[in-house]
């Protein structure tokens, strides 16, 4: 047997040593216990997503998964977002602006206002766009005074 | 000579005991005695293996429980397509060579006691007895030197070392456990006896 062949029958026998190497007498009697209470506890404090996650890392069927139902939720949400969306002919309530009348409108008197509503009312007609109004709708229009007049 | 830990397993259950698949479906259920049962059918073999690739008793407690419990965390995803205990080996293994490199100089050695077979150990006998007459002393000294060595190596060589020569797994087990090829196994073991023979080669001559 030439030397090399012979230190390794040493190295081996020398190795067999570490099986001879054990743990405190009762600890493969209490390991079991002991690792079944760490995942009593576990299970106990882990919350839904700590328990979700490993699942979601080990598992990347769950992953995508996850995110094919993200995007779902997402198209269907941008879907019925555009289908509730008024349509261009005025039907939306976003485009039935109704004129806004200001407190000094409101106390003059009806016949001295120059109204715009006739024009701004008319947006229901086929132009679905308002018109914009020619005069400013707070202007009050005084009665025409002529000094020849006055008797 | 006391028989490796696996063998010492490979005869212990009797026919009646139900076999790993049966137990895990039943964990699955969360039946915790039929975990409890595959606990205490492997805790010996990956405690082993995780001691002997950390030397430190407290690491390989801490480890194995962890191996165990992220086990039982992921039984959902256990197929069955490889045993339950080369699953749970690959687990603890993975956990280990992870902790090995966060640990990385900071070796700290904390050896378990020899039982008292070896002393009685033909071979080991035959080993001190070349070296000094003072045999409590020696054998204490060569398990530490022994691991000290063992650390010198890298981790997956000491994996294939533990595994093969120390445990007692075939090649193709151990290629399995370590996702890698037979040939890749066997050209790791030879390297890492070389290494490990250069490293003890005051005790070996």
């Amino acid at each position: 047997m030439n030397q090399g062949q012979e230190e390794f029958n040493k190295l081996r026998k020398l190795l067999a040593l570490k099986r001879h190497e054990q743990p405190p007498p009762g600890y493969f009697d209490r390991l079991p216990n002991q690792i079944l209470s760490r995942i009593k506890a576990g299970e106990v404090t882990e919350s839904f997503w700590q328990r979700l996650l490993p699942k979601i890392v080990l598992r990347p069927a769950f992953a995508y998964g996850f995110g094919m139902a993200a995007c779902v939720l997402l198209a269907f949400g941008a879907s019925y977002v555009l289908q509730n969306e008024p349509s261009p002919n005025g039907g939306g309530s976003l485009m039935t602006a109704q004129p806004v009348e200001s407190p000094a409108m409101a106390s003059a008197p009806t016949f001295l206002m120059a109204s715009n509503s006739a024009s701004t009312t008319a947006s229901s007609s086929t132009n679905p766009v308002n018109p914009q109004p020619l005069f400013e709708p707070n202007i009050q229009v005084l009665p025409a005074n002529f000094p020849g007049q006055n008797k | 000579m006391s028989a490796p830990i696996s063998e010492k397993l490979e005869q212990a259950p009797a026919n009646t005991e139900p076999d790993d698949l049966t137990l895990v479906k039943r964990a699955k259920q969360g039946d915790m005695p039929a975990y409890d049962e595959l606990i205490r059918r492997y805790q010996q073999r990956v405690y082993a293996t995780v001691y002997q690739m950390t030397s430190n008793h407290e690491d390989a407690n801490d480890l194995t429980q962890e191996a165990f419990i992220k086990a039982y965390r992921a039984l959902a995803s256990f197929k069955g397509d490889a045993s339950f205990y080369t699953w749970v080996y690959r687990i603890a293994v993975n956990r280990t060579i992870n902790f090995l490199k966060t640990r990385k100089n900071k070796i700290h050695l904390s050896l378990n006691d020899m039982d008292f077979t070896a002393e009685n150990d033909p071979d080991l006998v035959a080993l001190v007895s070349d070296k000094t007459p003072r045999r409590d002393a020696s054998l204490s000294e060569l398990q530490e030197k022994l691991n000290a060595a063992m650390q010198q190596l890298s981790e997956p060589h000491r994996l294939v070392v533990t595994l093969h020569d120390i445990q007692g797994l075939p090649h193709e087990e151990i290629a399995e456990i370590m996702d890698c090829n037979v040939g890749t196994v066997r050209s790791r073991l030879f390297y890492a006896r070389q290494q490990l023979q250069a490293i003890l080669s005051d005790y070996l001559k």
